[in-house]
Formats: structure tokens, C-alpha cells, sequence
């Protein structure tokens, strides 16, 4: 009830702001959406992409997808995003790289009548994300992982692993970044919180560095001989926990190793029965979630959440090849 | 005058592991009085003076200062009770005004505690130097003056701690004759005052005009104890090292080749030399002569490519020589011994071999660049006992030995890599009298085997003593190359002064 | 080891044993740490001291640093300094597995990429240092930041897998040459001790305690003491490629976005091993002792399960001590 008042209100408050340009189109015509990412070749920011791409397929728009060469440029960013406000185009989706810089831009494209939705990462808008929104002018909202949900669902899956009993070690990749934490909190809340008989010891191999994490879990084979299993928060920690396995011998899950996202080692050893599974972010979920916000709204009018949950999925060797986790795991 | 004692040491002993630095040595000073502490090195003068100054606990004996027994356990206590010391490198902050150096870690602050003030400080150090006539501008850059001006800021420093005792050790070892005048007559100000001055130096000839006693020291023993009036220098001299030594001295039975084997041709550099050219013959010693700051270090730099020259030739033996950087020198046979031994010539921290070797290391090495260490060792031994370099053995590391003896390692060095021309850049800097000698031997002998040397001097005895011709330098011009039976002090002292209208000399 | 330069002082009297221990003090009272700590944490755990733990857990985990603190210990022995051999590592890592993935090299071509690399980015460091007289400081503080970059750049922010593509990467480091002792442990055994000789008997180890006891009085000796110096950073430099050789086949993969950090855990390594930071004096033992000293406190306390955080404070305080003891050593032998 709240929400639909909320609606009314905000379809009200952006034809004041947007004058002529409606946010109500007609269902045939083809909207033209520009994406501005934090990267373009690497195989994280295709899987976005291609999410986006067919979600957009399905609702009659095309997507201009485009970003730097590396996430240390943020001013070409800048640039991209100021053409795609130039070019006028029905709706901006943006993954902030300059999260301060980008918020004048964000302002502008909204004074320009174009909606932004927020994908990844959000820029630090005013107020922050409770904040997002129709009446906010800087953008809709943000789509991006659940990192605490994630880390419950690495949880869950442990403890099916090792029947709900005995100690395993989470290894963060950060204790200062809020991704790293989250991750890691999400997984030792829920061991806590869901099953007591499980005993977590937590460390951290700061930077996800994973020839540390690979000494850390050395050091835990021989300090917990009855280890049963091994989380890891991210890709290279995930790596180093693997090598530490395969060096101390430790094979075919004998110890459960769960790690998070997924590239060619990760992959390898999920093949290989070195690591039991992993937890992947969706990509193309990102993608499709922050096209499926901007069509809608910009069609119906219809005001998305300010937070969507792009989902995550945890993965082994039996379903690696379902195309839903297929299409989300990189190289 | 007043006379009575400011401080008497009686029974002090030190002892370093291995070592007696101090035995039951004694030592007192007393109000308006100038007390010179003679010695060779490591009869102990040093250890005495950081004793005094709280650097080093004694290990034995009693210290009374003004009637009172001390001790004195750290540098701030010896501040505290009112002795100073300024030692032979200076201790200031380049960066800093004569004032700030004066008055560092008490400086005047504007009430609340936070800001300096700096008026305050600068009025203080105008009446301090008036005080003490020296002419120095409070506001000044103590980097930018004179090492003689930074001594002044020094013992302006040590007066602001209105003590009664200063210690200064070597204070003329880097000053003109006219500096030292200058210095004295500060030095006579503060004895008016009534301050007692110890007074540790290796000019013997200085002690006659400034001191009121002398105390001498060897090998860590208390020798005896002079009144200055009706001493001779001889006299201090024999006490210092057990035996006579003769003074002023020339070169006799003398032979020196017609071959000119370093020919030397308008040579220039960027600040100072101008148009420099002589030539050097077989066997021949060849001193140089000037006032400090007359470029004759200069010189030997550019020589041997230390540093850039914008003008000029060197011929060795009638070729050219392209002489980029030291490397270049060193294979044409020149080697260079710095004034500064310790900064430019030794390792300190590495043994006697390893310095002996330096310049001739691929010599001592197979095809694969490994070490032929039995013979090198072998060649050091060689050295040592050529040179009778006083050393254990060849693997003691050179800070342990003597300054005589460092010097005879640095000699060691370029004969180990045949040089044939040496250039020596004041050979006995640092050097006791009796080992003074025997460079002054060494250096006879290794022109007499036919090398071409090279001696810059300061001491006008030494160059009359050693040199065939003597080279005087002023303002980086050679002003006149005389031949020794034509040299006299005066002489010298005359070329070395041409030109030299626009030298800045203190006050 | 003999050790020619730093060879018997012959103080009075004395026996050569106290004499010894006197002229060695630095690196008998690290070993002597070194014991007494691997000790303490027996006691506590027995199962720390287990050839398992030791081979695999800590002498495996002093391989990475260890390589590189032995051409830092070059470098900081010359006075100088490189901040570059963490990112360094990663930067070979990355070309290594980029180059032998492309190229299909055998082990053999890898590590002698590895080598090669390596020691182009010291002379880089070299050069700079001695024909733009750079301090080695800011030198390679420039060139750690590239080599950063550089690394990232190269990789496209992504790890370059070697398992499948190169047979036998892993043994590497993982395989066993000799029965139950890690390849890797052995490769550092055996460039520490060619590290040492190259340090006390060769031209080139001279050079380097020459230069860091006094480079000018060594330029004006005659030394082409540029050139040498380029060559120690090379050194440094070769063994830095070594160690990102052992690295990728300990990870079987090349990590772009690791090594920043590595250089103060090397540098740590060399000080607590007695080197001075002020060049002319050190040994490559002292580094191994260092090194070993610092895996077997993280390894200890890991096994000891203490709250990880106090890791960081007890090797820092570690190094703290080290240099202290270093310092009233010298203070009480008269060199300060």
C-alpha cells in the first residue's frame, strides 16, 4: 500500500523534473539503453553483458555496453558516461568506478530526464542507498550480490557437506573491505547462529594473497588434524587452500574445501575433486536484474527496489555445466 | 687573575675489552687557564675528553669539579655542571641560522609555549657574540659560512652554556693561519673571563702562543706536566713519543730522473681551477703549497677524474690521456691519496687484506671472478712487512689501527696496483709525530725506487722537508713553482698569498 | 662458511671458540633465537616440530621470501635498498606464465625466463639508481609501483594457470629430488649456499662490501663502482625471478595481484639476520636465519592457534628486537 502511494508519487515528481519525456512508453518501440561498466574484457563484465543482452532481447530494448581498460581509469569512465548522457538515450545503467566523482554526472543525466539504475557498485549518492530512488537525483537504485546471503548459503553447504559436525576454518581475503567481511561474517553467523555442533576458526590472508593462504591452511592441516572442512572467501584464497591440499596430500574431498567465484584454477580443481564446490556471484544476473529495472520503469513506470539481490549460486562438479552456472563462471 | 682549580681528575682509569684506554692518569684545570693535552694517537686523549664530557664511564678515580667530587654520567649532566666540548667535527645544523645552532633545545617561546620566538632569540645571540667579539650575523645560514665562522658558532654555543670549562679538540686542524689568530683571540677572551680551556692539539708550534700548561699522555699513561713558559717543543715532542725527533729538515742525496713523466696542461674546472700546468718528473716529489680553499685538492680531483674539468690536458709519459672517471686514472698508473682517509681512502669497517686489494681486485681473481684469497693475503703480508705497518695481522680491520699506520694501508694499496705516480693530498693529516716520520721516510724511500710523487701539504716544515720543487697554489692559479734550495717560509707564504685580495678571511 | 672479509680479528688472548662467538655475536645470537623458539613451540605442540609441518609448513613457506631476501641482502649490503621485489615477483610470475603458455616451454625454458626477467627488472632498477643517481629508495619505489601496474596490465587482472599446460611445473617446488624434502626447500638450500660464495670468494661479493663500506673511497680506488652496482641489482634481481619461478609452481598458477608487501617481509628477513642497513656488513646465513625465524614464529603461533592479529604485533616486535640486541652489540664493541 505504502509502496503503490510511493509510486504515484514518484511517476509525479519525475514528469515534473522530466517535462516532455514521460517515463511511460509504448510497448513497440525498441528502447535504447546505454551501460557503462567498470570494465569491458574481462570475462566477469562479458557475463554482464550478455545477462543484459538477452534480457533486453526479451523486452524489446538494445544495449550499448562500454567500459575502461582497467578500473584504475576512472576519468575515461567519466568520459563514457558524459557521451552516454550526450546521446540521450532512454535509460543508464552504471557501475561506479569514481564513486565520489560520478555522483555530478549521475545529477546531470537525471536533470537530463534519463533514469540511471545502478549496477555492481553504487556511487555514493546522497544519502546513501536507503536513499535511492525516483525522488533521489542521482539514481533509481543499485543491483549487486547479497555478499552476507552468500556467505549463508557457503554455510548451509558446508554443513550439509560434513553432517552438520566439526571444525572447519573459514579463510577471509579481507577484514577492511565490506565484500570481504561480509562473506566472511555471513558464513560464520549462520555456522553459529544454525549449527552448533560445527566449530569455526576464522583467519585471514589479507588481499586474498594466495600463497599466505596456502601457509595458513598448511599450518591448520597440522594444528586440527580432525579438520573437516575449509571455506575461502574468494578466488586466490580459494587457490591457495587448493595447493595446500594437493601438497599435504589431503584428496577427493577428504576435507570439504568450498570457495567463492570461479576462474580456471578453481574450475580445475572442482573438476578434479580437489575442491568440493564454490559459491559464484550471477553476472548475467546483474546484467539482466539492472536492464529488467530500466525497461520496466521507463514502459510502466513501474519503480524498481532501490536494492536488488542479483542472486548467487553454489556450484560443484555435477552441475558446473547447467547453463545457468555455466554462464556466470569465467576463465 | 684568579686561580683557583675548576676541575681536578686524579687516579682516572678506563678499560675497553683488550685495552687500556686510561691508567691512573691526572689532570687539572683551573679558572682563566688555557691546558693543552698533547699525545700521539690513542695515548688516550679522546677517551679523557669523553670522560669529561659524559660520553664514557670511568672505571676508576675521582672527578672534583669546583671543589666538589662529580660524576658525570651522561652528556647532559656534563652540560649541566658547565663543561662543554666542541669537537673536531663540527656539530651544527647546516640548514639552520647561527642563532637557531646557538640556542637549539632552548629557544625562546612566545607565551603559550607553541611558537618560537624567534626576535628574542636572535637579540640573545647579538649580545652573546658581542660578548665574545666575533663578528657573525646571528640571521645567517650556519651551511653557508666558513668551517672557521662555523667553529665560532660553536664555541659561541659552548659559552651559552655559560660553563666554566671548554673542551676543544683539534680546533685549528682545518683553519688558516689567520683563522687560528682569530681563534686565539677569542680563546684569550674566554680565559680573561676566567673559563678554563682544555686545549687537545697536534700543532706543537700553537701550544707556545695559546696555553699555560701542557699535560702529556702516552699509550693511556699520564706522562708529566709542563708550564708552557720555558718549555721547548722538543722538549714535548720526546716526552710524547720516548725519543727525539729533528725538525726542519731537507731533502739530501737526492735522485731524480730527466724523464717528465706527468705532464699536466691549463686544466680548468667549473668553480675554482684555472689554467693549471706543471709536469712532474721521474722520481721526483713534487710538493704543493696554499691556504686552505687555494684548490690544491681540486687539483688531484681533476687529475684523476674524481671530478669534471673543463679545460686541459694530462700527459703521462707523452700520451694523452683520456681521464673520464678514477677507473681511468687508477689503469694509467695514478693513484690518489685523499686528505681524508677515512671518508675517501679505507673501508673502515673491513680488514687490512681486503683494503690492500681494493684497486687491484680482478688481479687477485681466476677467469670466473672468484678470489684468489691465499694470495692476496699473501701480498698483504708482503705489504706489511714492507711498509712495517703495524698490524696482528692481515685480517685486523683498519678502524683498529693507528692513523700512521691506516695511511701506510692506503700507500699499500696503490703499490699493490703499481702505480707509479701518487698523488698525496696531506699526507700526515691526523698522524702522531713520531709516525710523521716515518712517512716522511717512506715517501723519500719511494721516490728514491723511482715513483713520481705528488704531496699536497699544509705544513710548510713537511713540504721544505720532502719536496724537490714546491708548487704554490692561490685561488686555483699556480702562482709560482720553486725549486727547494730557493724556498723558504716566507717565500712560500708570499705566493701563496697573490692574488688573493678578494680571499675572505675571518673578521 | 669461511668467511674471508669478515676472518679473525686475533683479539688478545681469548680462545678461537669466545673469539668466534665474539666476531660472530649477530648471527649466534639469531640462531640461538631461532632454537630457542622453535623449542618453546615444540613444548607447547609437539606436533609443530613433525617433519610434516617442518618440510610442508614452514621451511616451504621460507621459500618465496627467503630467494628474495637473499638478493635484497646484496643490495642492502651496497647501502641501498630495493622496494621493488614484491611487486618484481609478481610482474615475473605473470610473464613467466603468460610466456610459457603462449610459447608451450618446457620447465626448463620457464625457469630460465623466470632468471632472466628477474634480472632485467634489477639492472632496470640499476640503471636508474646509478646513471639517473636516483637513491635507490625512490628508484624502486618507482619501479614498484610499475611493476604493480605492469603486472596487472599483463595479466588482464586474471591468474595465468600452468597446471595442464607445462608437465611437471608443480615438482617445481612440490616434487621431492631427494625423499621427503620439498624441490622447493631444496632450491633455496642451494641458492643460498651459491648466494654465499658469490657474496665471500667472487669479484663481484667484494665489489659489494666495498661499495656499501665506502663507495666513494671505492670509485676513487678505481672501481667501476656503477657498473657493479647495476650488476648487484641484477643479482638481486635473478634471485627475485627464482622466487616468482618457485611461487607459481608452489601456486600452479601466477598471481598478478600479489607481492605488495613481500619486500618489508624480505627486508625484515636480512635485518633481523644481523645486516646493516647502513651497507658494508652482512651475511647470507644471517638472511636464511631471519627468514626462518619469522616463518617459524607465523607457523608457531598458526599451530598454537593464537588470534592471528597478534601475529603482526609479535614480528614486528621481533624485528624491533633484533635490531636493538644489533645495535647494544655494536655500542658495547666500540663501532657506534
Amino acid at each position: 500500500m505504502k509502496k503503490g502511494l510511493l509510486t504515484v508519487a514518484a511517476v509525479a515528481a519525475l514528469a515534473l523534473v522530466a517535462g516532455t519525456n514521460t517515463p511511460v512508453v509504448a510497448a513497440d518501440k525498441t528502447l535504447k539503453i546505454e551501460l557503462i561498466s567498470k570494465g569491458e574484457t574481462h570475462q566477469f563484465w562479458q557475463a554482464v553483458k550478455l545477462g543484459a543482452e538477452t534480457q533486453a532481447k526479451k523486452m524489446n530494448a538494445t544495449i550499448h555496453f562500454q567500459g575502461p581498460a582497467t578500473e584504475t581509469m576512472i576519468d575515461k569512465q567519466m568520459e563514457m558516461l558524459d557521451a552516454a548522457i550526450a546521446l540521450k538515450p532512454d535509460a543508464i545503467g552504471y557501475a561506479a568506478l569514481g564513486t565520489t566523482q560520478s555522483v555530478s554526472h549521475l545529477q546531470a543525466a537525471n536533470k537530463a530526464g534519463i533514469p540511471v539504475y545502478m549496477f555492481d557498485t553504487a556511487a555514493s549518492c546522497p544519502g546513501g542507498v536507503p536513499a535511492l530512488g525516483p525522488k533521489s537525483d542521482c539514481a533509481l537504485g543499485v543491483a549487486y550480490t547479497d555478499s552476507t546471503g552468500a556467505g549463508q548459503l557457503a554455510a548451509d553447504k558446508m554443513a550439509a557437506l560434513i553432517g552438520n559436525a566439526g571444525k572447519v576454518l573459514m579463510v577471509g581475503h579481507s577484514q577492511t573491505n565490506q565484500t570481504g567481511i561480509d562473506r566472511a561474517n555471513g558464513f560464520i553467523n549462520r555456522i553459529k547462529a544454525k549449527y552448533p555442533r560445527i566449530k569455526v576458526t576464522a583467519v585471514y590472508s589479507e588481499g586474498g594473497d594466495a600463497l599466505k593462504a596456502q601457509d595458513l591452511v598448511a599450518a591448520a592441516l597440522v594444528s586440527t588434524p580432525d579438520l573437516r572442512g575449509v571455506y575461502g572467501t574468494n578466488e586466490g584464497v580459494a587457490i591457495g587452500a587448493g595447493q595446500a591440499f594437493k601438497a599435504a596430500g589431503i584428496r577427493n574431498g577428504k576435507i570439504k574445501l568450498i570457495g567463492f567465484d570461479s576462474g580456471q584454477q578453481q574450475i580445475a580443481n572442482i573438476k578434479s575433486g580437489l575442491q568440493t564446490g564454490a559459491i559464484t556471484q550471477s553476472p548475467m544476473g546483474i546484467g539482466a536484474k539492472t536492464v529488467e529495472a530500466l525497461v520496466n520503469y521507463v514502459r510502466s513506470g513501474t519503480v524498481p527496489k532501490n536494492l536488488i539481490d542479483t542472486g548467487f549460486y553454489y556450484y560443484d562438479k555435477k552441475n558446473i555445466a547447467n547453463p545457468e552456472i555455466a554462464g556466470n563462471l569465467y576463465n | 687573575m684568579p686561580t683557583a682549580q675548576l676541575l681536578a681528575l686524579t687516579g682516572v682509569s678506563k678499560e675497553f675489552p683488550g685495552v687500556k684506554a686510561l691508567n691512573n692518569v691526572h689532570f687539572d684545570l683551573n679558572e682563566g687557564e688555557v691546558h693543552a693535552i698533547v699525545g700521539e694517537n690513542g695515548a688516550g686523549k679522546s677517551t679523557l675528553m669523553k670522560i669529561l664530557s659524559g660520553i664514557y664511564k670511568k672505571d676508576a678515580g675521582d672527578i672534583t669539579y669546583k671543589g666538589k667530587s662529580v660524576s658525570i654520567p651522561s652528556p647532559l649532566e656534563a652540560q649541566k655542571l658547565g663543561i662543554s666540548i666542541i669537537h673536531q667535527e663540527l656539530n651544527l645544523m647546516p640548514h639552520l641560522t647561527v642563532a637557531e645552532n646557538i640556542f637549539i633545545g632552548r629557544e625562546d617561546r612566545r607565551p603559550g609555549g607553541i611558537f618560537l620566538d624567534n626576535t628574542k632569540l636572535n637579540e640573545a645571540a647579538t649580545t652573546l657574540l658581542k660578548e665574545l667579539e666575533l663578528n657573525l650575523d646571528p640571521t645567517a645560514i650556519v651551511g653557508e659560512l666558513t668551517i672557521a665562522k662555523q667553529q665560532m658558532v660553536e664555541i659561541a654555543k659552548a659559552v651559552s652554556y655559560r660553563g666554566s670549562v671548554i673542551i676543544m679538540d683539534e680546533p685549528t686542524s682545518s683553519l688558516t693561519p689567520a683563522e687560528t689568530d682569530a681563534l686565539f683571540k677569542i680563546i684569550r677572551t674566554l680565559k680573561a673571563s676566567g673559563k678554563g680551556v682544555i686545549y687537545i692539539s697536534h700543532r706543537l708550534e700553537e701550544l707556545a702562543k695559546i696555553t699555560d700548561r701542557i699535560t702529556v699522555l702516552r699509550d693511556g699513561e699520564y706522562v708529566k706536566t709542563l708550564d708552557t713558559a720555558g718549555t721547548q717543543i722538543s722538549e714535548v715532542i720526546s716526552l710524547m713519543v720516548g725519543r727525539t725527533v729533528e725538525q726542519d729538515q731537507r731533502p739530501t742525496n737526492r735522485n731524480i730522473g730527466n724523464e717528465i713523466v706527468l705532464e699536466v696542461q691549463g686544466l680548468s674546472d667549473m668553480h675554482l681551477l684555472k689554467d693549471v700546468s706543471f709536469n712532474l718528473r721521474q722520481g721526483e716529489i713534487l710538493g704543493f703549497a696554499g691556504l686552505m680553499g687555494a684548490g690544491r685538492t681540486e687539483l688531484a680531483r681533476a687529475i684523476i677524474g674524481a671530478d669534471p674539468k673543463t679545460a686541459g690536458k694530462i700527459i703521462l709519459r707523452g700520451k694523452e690521456l683520456k681521464i673520464h672517471q678514477p677507473s681511468d686514472a687508477v689503469d694509467a698508473g695514478i693513484g690518489y691519496l685523499s686528505e681524508d682517509r677515512k671518508r675517501f681512502g679505507l673501508m673502515l669497517t673491513q680488514n687490512v687484506t681486503f683494503n690492500i686489494i681494493l684497486s687491484s681486485i680482478p688481479r687477485f681473481a681466476n677467469k670466473l671472478g672468484f678470489l684468489k684469497m691465499k694470495s692476496a693475503d699473501g701480498i698483504a703480508r708482503d705489504s706489511i712487512a714492507q711498509l712495517r705497518v703495524r698490524t696482528p695481522s692481515e685480517r685486523q680491520y683498519i678502524k683498529n689501527l693507528s692513523g700512521g699506520n691506516q695511511q701506510k694501508v692506503v700507500i699499500a694499496k696503490w703499490l699493490t696496483r703499481n702505480c707509479d705516480v701518487l698523488i698525496f693530498d696531506e699526507p700526515t693529516r691526523g698522524i702522531d709525530v713520531g709516525a710523521k716520520d716515518e712517512i716522511y721516510q717512506l715517501l723519500t724511500k719511494l721516490s728514491n725506487e723511482g715513483k713520481s710523487i705528488i704531496m699536497i701539504s699544509s705544513e710548510l716544515p713537511e713540504v721544505l722537508r720532502l719536496s724537490d720543487r714546491i708548487a704554490v697554489m692561490c685561488n686555483g692559479r699556480l702562482t709560482g713553482v720553486i725549486d727547494n734550495k730557493d724556498a723558504n717560509q716566507e717565500v712560500i707564504i708570499e705566493l701563496a698569498t697573490k692574488f688573493s685580495d678578494d680571499l675572505t678571511t675571518v673578521n | 662458511m669461511s668467511d674471508a672479509v669478515k676472518a679473525a680479528t686475533q683479539s688478545e688472548g681469548g680462545s678461537k671458540v669466545s673469539a668466534f662467538i665474539r666476531r660472530e655475536i649477530g648471527r649466534v645470537t639469531a640462531l640461538a633465537s631461532l632454537v630457542v623458539i622453535f623449542v618453546f613451540f615444540t613444548i607447547m605442540r609437539p606436533v609443530f616440530a613433525s617433519w610434516a609441518n617442518v618440510s610442508g609448513g614452514i621451511l616451504m613457506s621460507t621459500t618465496v621470501i627467503g630467494l628474495m631476501a637473499i638478493g635484497v641482502t646484496f643490495v642492502i649490503i651496497t647501502g641501498g635498498i630495493d622496494l621493488s621485489v614484491g611487486t618484481a615477483l609478481a610482474l615475473v610470475s605473470v610473464i613467466v606464465g603468460k610466456t610459457v603458455m603462449a610459447m608451450h616451454l618446457n620447465v626448463w625454458g620457464g625457469i630460465l625466463v623466470g632468471l632472466i626477467v628477474g634480472t632485467v627488472l634489477g639492472s632496470i632498477n640499476g640503471i636508474l639508481i646509478t646513471v639517473l643517481k636516483l637513491p635507490p629508495f625512490i628508484a624502486t619505489l618507482a619501479t614498484m609501483k610499475a611493476a604493480q601496474g605492469l603486472a596487472l596490465i599483463t595479466s588482464d587482472l586474471k591468474p595465468v594457470l600452468f597446471t595442464g599446460g607445462v608437465k611437471g611445473w608443480d615438482s617445481i617446488a612440490q616434487g621431492r629430488f631427494i625423499p621427503n624434502f620439498p624441490n622447493g626447500v631444496l632450491i633455496l638450500a642451494v641458492a643460498a649456499v651459491i648466494a654465499s660464495i658469490i657474496l665471500n670468494k667472487t669479484v663481484l661479493g667484494r665489489y659489494t662490501f666495498a661499495i656499501g663500506s665506502n663507495a666513494e673511497a671505492t670509485r676513487l680506488s678505481g672501481v667501476k663502482v656503477n657498473r657493479w652496482l647495476i650488476a648487484v641489482y641484477a643479482l638481486c634481481g635473478t634471485f627475485v625471478g627464482l622466487a616468482a619461478v618457485v611461487m607459481t609452481s608452489r601456486l600452479g598458477s601466477a598471481q598478478p595481484d600479489l607481492g605488495l608487501g613481500y619486500e618489508l617481509e624480505a627486508i625484515a628477513a636480512v635485518i633481523i639476520g644481523g645486516t646493516s642497513l647502513l651497507g658494508g656488513k652482512g651475511t647470507i646465513s644471517g638472511t636464511i636465519i631471519g627468514a626462518l625465524i619469522m616463518s617459524v614464529l607465523i607457523n608457531g603461533l598458526r599451530i598454537l592457534e593464537l588470534q592471528q592479529e597478534w601475529q603482526y604485533v609479535v614480528v614486528g616486535a621481533v624485528i624491533l628486537l633484533a635490531v636493538y640486541g644489533d645495535n647494544v652489540r655494536r655500542r658495547r664493541a666500540g663501532e657506534v
